[in-house]
């Protein structure tokens, strides 16, 4: 499944990317430019992932202080999961 | 011409560090977080390592780092965008220019400064700090070592007390950044200025500004950041809300470089070098007569500078001389007013002599050898 996680800005899109590469290499995940007006985000990283996996990416980045602004589905839907602690 | 002059900039850059420039200037052509094409991304993936390999060097988030002109752009965005409320400033006894001006120009408005005299002794150094902090001081602004004197202030011990006084630790790392040590978390500093062309050996025109994170810090230029572009206003979140502009993407890759190079070699050898030389330096020149030196240099106390004069000789004019002798030293006051009134060297300044990685034994030989025939052919 496709998701997309809308973060504030390109630097902190960057660190996340390094993240979830660390987190399991196999992850296909992608840096794209977006315009999202939800939030006014305007970069986002699309992340091939199954939802359990999905928690876990949330996990690691908010344990390093990264706060996901918006996710949605490859369809654009928002995606109403919940963070699960470590 | 033998570069002697290196606390001004270094100089010649190490290869990797031109090549990468060229690399650069060559390949990594888009402009960084501006659009999502390919081009773009990849020149913002190197900008981006070289954010990693500073905030790795300097113990940071990448985020916290901030790209700019040079480390004076740092000093301005710090002591003006933090220090914005009404408070005091304490500054150094021998701070450069670009600590004191903008710290003078923020008080005209709002502030009052104290100057806290640098002692010989870190113990009396610390209580001439102690004496100035009131309840109304918000920020400390020292330099982690003079570029007049080379003397390193015991900024881990001035670390502590800013923590323990609720005080907002700026340091000035003009001359320290790529020779000693840094660690803002363990050495307690809130922001980190420094320069990329000095000691980290990147290209002119490149500094950085490193924070923890603990001390909001209000742009002083606002503009495009590529991000939140349907706001009229500065993105809060960083680095975009004190990046604002293009960045130099050639010389911030080159940077990258330099901090690889300095990595390579390790802090521990570049300052055994660079300080071995000056006390060679040191110890043929204080066999001179007529030549006055205006320090002593302790390993670990002092960065790798050396300070004198020719007797009866303006400094400006025995940097001329040596300059068509081939060698490159600074006279005057190097920016550093308040420094040289510290040391009773204002207002004819003095020579200084700084040396890089790329300096020899032979080239301090030779420099020495030409001092004594300027005072032999008068």
């Amino acid at each position: 499944m496709n998701y997309k996680l809308y973060l504030p800005g390109q630097t902190t899109v960057q660190r996340a990317h390094r993240i979830i590469s660390g987190v399991s290499p196999q992850i296909k995940c992608e840096i794209t430019r977006t315009s999202e007006p939800a939030t006014g985000c305007s970069w986002s990283l699309s992340v091939d992932v199954e939802q359990n996996d999905l928690e876990y990416v949330l996990s690691a980045l908010q344990m390093n202080g990264i706060t996901v602004q918006r996710i949605t589905t490859e369809n654009g839907v928002p995606w109403g999961g919940r963070v699960r602690a470590w | 011409m033998v570069n002697f002059d290196n606390a001004a900039t270094t100089f010649p850059k190490p290869k990797v560090v031109v090549d990468s420039v060229a690399e650069a200037l060559n390949y990594y052509g888009g402009n960084p977080g501006r659009s999502g094409h390919k081009l773009s991304l990849q020149t913002a993936e190197k900008i981006y390592e070289t954010r990693e390999k500073a905030a790795s060097f300097f113990n940071a988030y990448p985020e916290n780092v901030v790209f700019t002109l040079n480390c004076t752009h740092a000093l301005n965005l710090a002591v003006k965008g933090v220090a914005d409320d009404r408070g005091e400033i304490i500054i150094s006894s021998l701070e450069h220019n670009s600590v004191a001006r903008p710290a003078v120009y923020k008080a005209k408005s709002e502030h009052n400064i104290a100057i806290a005299h640098v002692s010989d002794n870190d113990d009396e150094t610390i209580k001439n700090i102690r004496k100035k902090i009131t309840s109304k001081t918000r920020v400390i602004v020292f330099t982690l070592g003079s570029n007049v004197t080379g003397r390193i202030t015991p900024y881990r011990r001035i670390g502590e007390l800013c923590a323990k006084n609720n005080i907002c630790f700026i340091a000035d790392a003009a001359q320290a950044a790529g020779v000693i040590p840094i660690d803002i978390k363990k050495d307690n500093i809130n922001i980190l200025c420094c320069p990329g062309h000095k000691g980290l050996y990147g290209p002119p025109g490149t500094g950085m500004l490193i924070t923890d994170g603990k001390y909001p810090i209000k742009p002083i230029l606002q503009g495009g950041t590529g991000s939140e572009s349907l706001s009229l206003h500065q993105p809060e979140y960083m680095p975009d809300a004190l990046e604002s502009g293009t960045v130099n993407t050639s010389g911030i890759i080159g940077l990258g470089a330099g901090i690889d190079f300095v990595t390579s070699l390790g802090l521990d050898n570049i300052y055994r070098h660079e300080f071995g030389l000056c006390e060679r330096f040191l110890r043929k020149i204080s066999q001179i007569a007529d030549v006055i030196v205006y320090m002593n240099i302790n390993y670990g106390k002092y960065l790798p500078i050396v300070l004198f004069n020719i007797n009866g000789m303006k400094s400006s004019e025995t940097a001329g001389v040596l300059s068509e002798k081939g060698f490159a030293l600074r006279g005057g006051l190097h920016c550093s007013g308040l420094a040289h009134k510290s040391i009773g060297t204002a207002p004819n300044g003095a020579v200084r002599f700084s040396p890089s990685i790329f300096n020899s034994e032979k080239e301090v030989d030779d420099l020495t050898a030409a001092i004594n025939d300027i005072i032999n052919g008068r």
